[in-house]
């Protein structure tokens, strides 16, 4: 698969909107453009049911505008805000994390992806929704089937297929804590969408559930696995972290690793009417694309921007997206991934090292949307 | 009534912008309308993002309606300091008795 970050590239030094045929879309460049894109919500729409998104999940929050959005977003919200992600959640973030380690901590390999990342971010996320029964293994054929579904382009119907059953299985899930949790709420996920005051309905949770579990697991996987890369590829960025480990220092490597390789690395909008953006002039119903992954490397933005820098200069990037729909799990995976996961991995396999050379392209990296590496091979010291 | 009150944005250098700030609008807005620097406001204003954290001088800051729990618990997570007139701007009406108010811009967000 060819390299996205040199198409973005090229696409940032056309302009800051260009047309881009193999995406049948406008893309969007620069950083203050994607920005103003995905706040400007009477202009631009995320709603398109023509897309597969919809197909896959029907109407959920990744396809809603404005106060419809807004009311099923904030039932949602309680249990994602970062004071209940620390308080209430990393104890739990912690001790899966060494669970998942002990399986494999003496076997001196492992493939970082399959052992590590998707085994966490399943388990975190099945946690922190209320699903305490549902596998590791359950939670990762949801997801996958859901992403699967989110970029059906193709309109595979077998892939919509899995996509439904997935969907079934999670209402059913939700349908089997949903009582016990309006009796007795905690601080999960689907806790505080059946007690909120937004009034959601049983379709709306399990719609957006799915988008929880879909982007929830996903991108966190994508997300470890490339602080992973980033800082195994930098040997001497890597003893420094070490030495410092300090929150702070693990918070920079986070925030580097989703400037470097956002695991999401598009965001889709349509124009709701004619208007001037960004120095031209749109007409209603032009498909547009932010380049997020390209605008995380503009050059006049970020220096080296193409290199795993921990130390560069804190800014704003655009690996959570921005604007009411900035990714809600920002602060479980600052938290779960950034301060958990990675600094764990690292701090109980000594010497950990890759099994062998990584290539930045090739069959080992997942399309475009959703980037990040389906194989990471690792070794370690056993004593 | 006028609809806009003069407030002034103090830049972490010491530079003052004054900008007339909408009644009802947030201060994070204020801010973003009249190009002032230093409030980056990802999420657009929905209390989840902790990234326009400023400080409200006194005796402003004292006359603005409390800090509600979604607010107080982001203000854990600011990069800058938090002090006793932190406020997250997108949280915070312009209001007639913010006339004349100075509102700080702390050095760092992200």
């Amino acid at each position: 698969m060819a390299d996205p970050f040199a198409v973005y590239e090229e696409l940032l030094s056309l302009g800051r909107v260009v047309w881009f045929p193999a995406l049948d879309r406008y893309c969007v460049t620069r950083y203050d453009d994607i920005i103003e894109l995905e706040k400007n919500t009477e202009q631009f729409s995320v709603a398109d049911l023509t897309s597969p998104t919809v197909r896959a999940l029907g109407e959920s929050i990744l396809s809603k505008d404005g106060e419809n959005h807004r009311r099923e977003r904030a039932s949602c919200e309680p249990a994602l805000r970062p004071k209940v992600v620390v308080d209430d959640w990393a104890p739990t973030f912690q001790r899966n994390t060494d669970a998942i380690i002990d399986a494999f901590a003496s076997r001196g390999s492992a493939e970082v992806d399959h052992d590590f990342g998707s085994k966490i971010a399943s388990r975190n996320i099945a946690d922190m929704l209320g699903f305490r029964g549902v596998s590791e293994d359950t939670m990762l054929r949801w997801s996958r089937a859901i992403v699967g579904g989110c970029g059906n382009y193709a309109r595979d119907g077998e892939v919509f297929e899995a996509c439904d059953v997935a969907r079934r299985e999670i209402d059913e899930a939700i349908a089997e804590v949903a009582d016990d949790l309006r009796r007795a709420p905690d601080a999960s996920i689907i806790s505080a969408m059946v007690n909120t005051e937004g009034n959601i309905s049983i379709e709306e949770m399990g719609r957006n559930a799915s988008v929880i579990i879909g982007g929830g697991i996903n991108e966190p996987n994508h997300a470890i696995s490339t602080a992973v890369l980033g800082l195994l590829s930098n040997p001497e960025q890597l003893a420094q972290v070490l030495e410092d480990d300090s929150d702070q220092v693990w918070k920079r490597v986070f925030e580097e690793t989703m400037r470097w390789i956002a695991p999401l690395g598009i965001t889709l909008r349509k124009t709701l009417h004619a208007g001037e953006f960004a120095g031209v002039h749109l007409d209603e119903g032009v498909n547009l694309c932010g380049l997020l992954a390209g605008a995380n490397r503009d050059g006049e933005r970020h220096e080296d921007a193409d290199k795993f820098i921990v130390n560069r200069p804190a800014k704003p990037h655009l690996g959570f997206g921005s604007g009411p729909h900035l990714c809600l799990g920002m602060w479980v995976a600052r938290v779960s991934v950034g301060q958990i996961a990675v600094p764990t991995l690292f701090r109980r396999l000594p010497n950990l090292r890759l099994t062998e050379p990584v290539s930045m392209v090739g069959d080992d990296w997942t399309n475009w949307m959703f980037r990040g590496l389906s194989r990471l091979e690792v070794e370690w010291d056993v004593a | 009534m006028s609809d806009s009150v003069p407030v002034t944005f103090v830049l972490a250098d010491g530079e003052r912008r004054e900008v007339d700030a909408k009644v009802g609008e947030s201060v994070m807005l204020a801010a973003r309308s009249s190009d002032v620097p230093g409030i980056v406001a990802t999420c657009g204003g929905s209390a989840m993002c902790a990234t326009c954290h400023v400080y409200v001088a006194e005796p402003y800051a004292g006359g603005l309606p409390p800090v509600e729990p979604e607010e107080d618990g982001l203000l854990s997570f600011t990069v800058a300091e938090r002090k006793a007139n932190s406020r997250l701007s997108c949280q915070v009406v312009v209001t007639a008795e913010l006339s004349g108010a100075e509102i700080h811009i702390p050095d760092a967000q992200v």
